[in-house]
């Protein structure tokens, strides 16, 4: 067995989620959209069906422009996405998820989604409060009528930290 | 910093599908919507941006085509193409333009071509010093 040198940095990830977890959850939500697309550009926003997929919308969110001149605001969120906020951001605009939160590192990039009206995924890393360093994926899928107009955004992150010894 | 740009053919053109950060990402769903059979054609395009020269390039690391059926790898179409008058894939509308190839036989002769050259200079160089260094003697 190698011996590592006494000055080795160790890095330990706590909380991991199960291995190949984090990117199935891009990817499989990205398969739930597609189906839903069938041969269509983007699926309508009303039909994002929570129960249709239980095991993925704890970290889903659903944004509508249903806010003043046509804002987005969050119109549903799961349960584990939205542990990751202070304070509930269903009914609230975009603006109100904090930059240091997984909605709002998520959220960074709506406006390429915007104008794309394709999938974007993105991933990175930010430090919470306390100096733990937390990695993320994140993705977002437009949601419209058949003309292409993005009026609904389909959107899921999730993360890990990592804990330094 | 890359971004890998999934694009999908249909109706004669490179349609883009979606982006990402992360290529294994990419590389996995483009698979899938080639083991689909739903697209003509999958590639991902890799862009990387410099910031020091605002510059990106971009380079294609992945694509299928489907011909009659069956899944196509783009170097074996690449090289039938080269081979057959006209090319079985002309006419993709918004494909990239490709770097035309020197064939074996034209690239051995500018190989030549330089090494004349050179030579020709050395020998010219090696005289016109012989001459100067005899003036110099003769000087002295």
């Amino acid at each position: 067995m190698k011996i590592v040198p006494a000055d080795t940095e160790r890095v330990e990830v706590d909380r991991e989620m199960p291995q190949g977890m984090e990117r199935r959850l891009v990817l499989r939500l990205l398969g739930y959209w597609r189906e839903l697309c069938g041969d269509r550009t983007m699926p309508a926003r009303a039909e994002i069906d929570a129960a249709a997929i239980p095991e993925l919308w704890p970290h889903c969110f659903v944004l509508g422009d249903s806010g003043p001149e046509d804002s987005f605001v969050f119109q549903a969120m799961g349960d584990e996405i939205a542990g990751n906020t202070v304070s509930a951001l269903t009914g609230k605009p975009v603006t109100d998820a904090p930059s240091d939160s997984l909605p709002g590192l998520a959220l960074v990039y709506m406006d390429e989604i915007l104008e794309k009206a394709v999938p974007v995924s993105r991933g990175g890393e930010y430090v919470k409060p306390d100096g733990a360093k937390v990695l993320y994926r994140s993705v977002l899928l437009p949601l419209g009528d058949n003309d292409g107009t993005v009026d609904g955004i389909l959107g899921a992150a999730n993360c890990r930290e990592i804990v330094k010894y | 910093m890359s971004t890998y740009e999934l694009q999908v053919y249909k109706t004669g053109i490179w349609n883009v599908d979606s982006y990402f950060d992360d290529r294994d990402l990419a590389l996995s769903e483009a698979d899938k919507l080639d083991l689909s059979g739903k697209h003509l054609g999958v590639r991902i395009l890799q862009e990387d941006y410099d910031e020091g020269s605002n510059i990106s390039s971009c380079r294609v690391i992945f694509s299928k085509m489907r011909q009659s059926g069956e899944t196509e790898d783009w170097r074996a179409t690449a090289k039938r193409s080269s081979s057959k008058a006209g090319g079985a894939h002309a006419g993709h509308g918004g494909d990239r333009p490709r770097r035309r190839r020197q064939s074996p036989g034209r690239k051995k002769k500018t190989s030549l071509y330089i090494i004349f050259g050179i030579g020709l200079v050395v020998v010219i160089g090696g005289a016109i010093a012989m001459m100067g260094l005899h003036e110099i003697a003769e000087a002295m």
